[in-house]
């Protein structure tokens, strides 16, 4: 596990008095896991999620809101119990080949996704001259399937990324400068009164309504798709996409006139860049959002010549 | 969609080149999307989402696949637009629309009208709920369909007047958002074909043999999942009639032993859309899209807002005003269940599966028109918790897991509970 903080005594304590339960409901014995080891991974993961200082019923509630059934078969796999892997591979084989297909969109390149998955989830890769299964970093926050669904996912981005000579997750915290997309080309209008008051007005939104733009307008998600990433309607979506371009439009203008800029003036600058609408801004994007993401430079980027869509 | 001005964009991005952090693991960005990440915790993710794109698109990849399920065999596209758009001259389709909107009038003021009514009504059903649900045996209440000539009268007449109540709803929905494009005007044509019985007359007159409306009228007559509505033939009869004997009917419901279908939901409207999808929203309402996924519309389990919660806050009411309180209890988020989870066992059938907080569990055996509550309950101890899964692997066998981690299994399709140990 990655947890190397300390147990608490709390954590210690709400273990002590849940494991009994939780090995009985989820199904331990079937699958060979004892329950000096489960209670061995509840404190694990407890510690991994829950800051110091939670009292016991704190971290009794949130012990009893892990998928404990799924936990315990994770681990039971990873420490390779036969039984555990039987039941694994009956539930999970064939969802894990429909999400891989989903995701790579098509047949060899989900199979190739899918059999690195399984690579790894038997334990490949090795630590201390042990193998270690990726099924051991499952903490059971979330389901085990759509885990392995954003395993997936993730692997494809990091697949993507290679492929596209860029650099990967696992290379983001080395260097990555190296692989980098070239510099995009700064905007040649750049006004910094209107920089300052876009970046404050983008500053007063909040971390949802931010999240909602860039994949809209910088990931080119549907409205559906972002809808669903957030637990709400399309139409919900729909309308806040559009309140939200209206009120960044109305803070940036506030922003610049409080700058002593005239309204006409101000409103000028905004418009300065809507006219050339036509840029390609998937393909800008497919190499600015790399190149920002994981370059290491943080604050020296320039503006990046990306383009709004053309929206009906 | 509103145009994001490049530069604005391009700030947007340039706020993002600050993230450096390490990802979320995979286990609280699955958590995140299936919603069991709450509080600060889900602050952290939102705003690590929000400046990392790669974490973006390894959510958007690892969305589940929408849970989906056809009506029946409905999901043929019978209503299509090219049809329509070669039938019908421009100004027909003005009128027609014109036509809606006159009819909208009519309709929103026997909406009011029926307002009082409706209260009544819920109250009545909220009242057999609350015995249903309190009542802790093996054997879970389930609210069988009426099977009396009068029962079945009073919801071919419900059915009637919330289909023409709902369309009417959706149809001014759809115009209103967009009205310049021809393609929005065909939609307020065809809705205003199922929607008004005006549009309906005249819109026949245009159109002479393919009529949409009477393509739907025939599709829904002949579906033998709605055997309310089977049992009228709505090309035959004006469906103004319908609502008119509707509404004398609807009067007498409060007094009958029938608990009011939800009165949002009909089956009619429910043969006339192929796809018929479930979502939760993130203030934990149940929702039905009917129209494969365009527009939601909340589902009422007991016909208002459902849970335990709120029966529990009936219990306590003085019902001084009634009508108020009630109300009031809807609006008060607090006192309702928030879903958690929506399942359906097998896309052939219109059998789903909800479940929340307090122990929730509702189900329905017809699209979600009628709902049951459940208590999972054996020997002496029920389901207590939030209901956070619902698995179902056929009709018959399902499991359903808890917030507190107890499983329940049932292998009669709820007519029976085991507790898990």
């Amino acid at each position: 596990m990655r947890a190397a903080k300390p147990i608490s005594a709390q954590v210690q304590s709400a273990v002590t008095d849940l494991v009994a339960e939780l090995h009985a409901k989820s199904g331990c014995e079937k699958i060979g896991l004892a329950r000096e080891s489960l209670a061995a991974i509840l404190c694990d993961v407890a510690t991994q999620y829950l800051p110091a200082g939670n009292t016991e019923a704190e971290v009794r509630t949130f012990l009893l809101t892990l998928r404990v059934d799924e936990l315990a078969l994770a681990h039971a796999c990873a420490a390779g119990h036969n039984s555990a892997w039987e039941v694994f591979l009956t539930r999970y084989r064939e969802k894990l080949y429909q999400s891989a297909l989903r995701i790579a969109r098509e047949d060899s390149a989900a199979r190739d996704l899918a059999d690195s998955l399984y690579a790894e989830l038997y334990g490949t890769s090795t630590r201390d001259g042990e193998r270690v299964s990726k099924l051991a970093s499952f903490t059971g926050r979330g389901s085990l399937e759509g885990w392995l669904r954003t395993v997936l996912a993730q692997e494809f981005v990091n697949r993507y990324r290679r492929t596209k000579r860029l650099v990967s997750l696992d290379e983001e915290n080395e260097d990555g400068a190296q692989f980098a997309a070239p510099e995009p080309e700064p905007l040649p209008t750049a006004d910094p009164r209107l920089e300052a008051a876009t970046d404050a007005a983008l500053a007063s939104l909040s971390g949802e309504d931010r999240m909602v733009l860039a994949a809209y307008y910088l990931d080119g998600r549907t409205l559906a798709e972002i809808a669903r990433m957030l637990g709400v309607h399309e139409s919900t979506i729909s309308r806040k996409v559009d309140k939200l371009a209206k009120l960044l439009r109305k803070k940036i203008l506030a922003g610049m006139m409080q700058q002593g800029m005239a309204r006409r003036q101000a409103e000028e600058a905004l418009e300065a860049d809507v006219r050339d609408l036509q840029v390609d801004i998937r393909r800008s994007l497919a190499q600015d959002s790399a190149a920002v993401t994981f370059s290491g430079k943080k604050d020296a980027l320039p503006f990046q010549s990306v383009a709004p869509r053309a929206k009906s | 969609m509103q145009v994001l001005p490049k530069f604005v964009q391009a700030r947007l991005q340039h706020a993002a080149t600050r993230a450096a952090e390490s990802h979320p693991d995979p286990d609280l960005l699955t958590a995140f999307v299936e919603r069991s990440v709450l509080g600060r915790e889900r602050e952290y993710v939102i705003e690590h989402l929000a400046r990392c794109g790669d974490c973006r698109e390894a959510v958007a990849l690892a969305l589940p696949a929408e849970v989906e399920a056809t009506a029946s065999a409905m999901s043929t596209n019978w209503f299509s637009w090219p049809v329509l758009r070669a039938s019908f001259p421009r100004w027909a389709v003005v009128a027609a629309s014109a036509i809606v909107i006159a009819s909208l009038g009519t309709v929103q003021y026997r909406r009011e009208h029926a307002k009082t009514l409706a209260s009544s009504v819920m109250q009545e059903s909220v009242m057999q709920e609350r015995e249903t649900a309190s009542i802790p045996s093996s054997t879970p209440g389930f609210e069988t369909q009426s099977s009396s000539s009068a029962q079945t009268g009073t919801s071919i007449a419900q059915s009637g007047y919330s289909a023409v109540r709902r369309n009417a709803t959706e149809s001014r929905f759809r115009s209103g958002r967009a009205k310049k494009s021809l393609a929005a005007n065909a939609s307020s044509l065809a809705q205003s074909e199922t929607a008004g019985p005006n549009a309906t007359s005249r819109s026949s007159e245009l159109a002479q043999n393919e009529s949409p409306a009477e393509a739907a009228a025939d599709r829904s007559s002949s579906d033998p999942a709605s055997t309310d509505s089977a049992s009228i033939d709505p090309a035959s009869v004006n469906q103004w009639d319908v609502v008119d004997k509707a509404k004398p009917a609807f009067e007498q419901a409060p007094s009958d032993p029938v608990p009011s279908p939800s009165l949002s939901t009909d089956p009619g409207l429910m043969q006339g859309y192929g796809l018929l999808r479930w979502t939760i929203s993130a203030s934990g309402a149940l929702q039905r899209s009917l129209d494969g996924g365009k527009t939601w519309l909340e589902v009422y389990v007991d016909g208002r807002l459902a849970g335990p919660q709120n029966l529990a806050a009936q219990n306590e009411e003085k019902a001084a005003a009634p009508v108020a309180k009630l109300e009031n209890s809807q609006s008060a988020p607090a006192a309702r269940t928030t879903f958690r989870i929506v399942s359906v066992p097998s896309p052939a059938n219109s059998e789903v599966w909800a479940g929340g907080s307090g122990g929730a569990l509702y189900h329905t055996v017809d699209g979600g028109n009628r709902w049951s509550r459940v208590l999972p309950s054996a020997a002496d101890v029920a389901l207590t918790g939030d209901v956070i899964g619902i698995q179902f692997s056929d009709s018959q066998n399902g499991v359903v897991t808890t917030s507190n981690a107890e499983v329940w299994v049932t292998a009669d399709d709820g007519q029976t509970w085991r507790r898990q140990r």
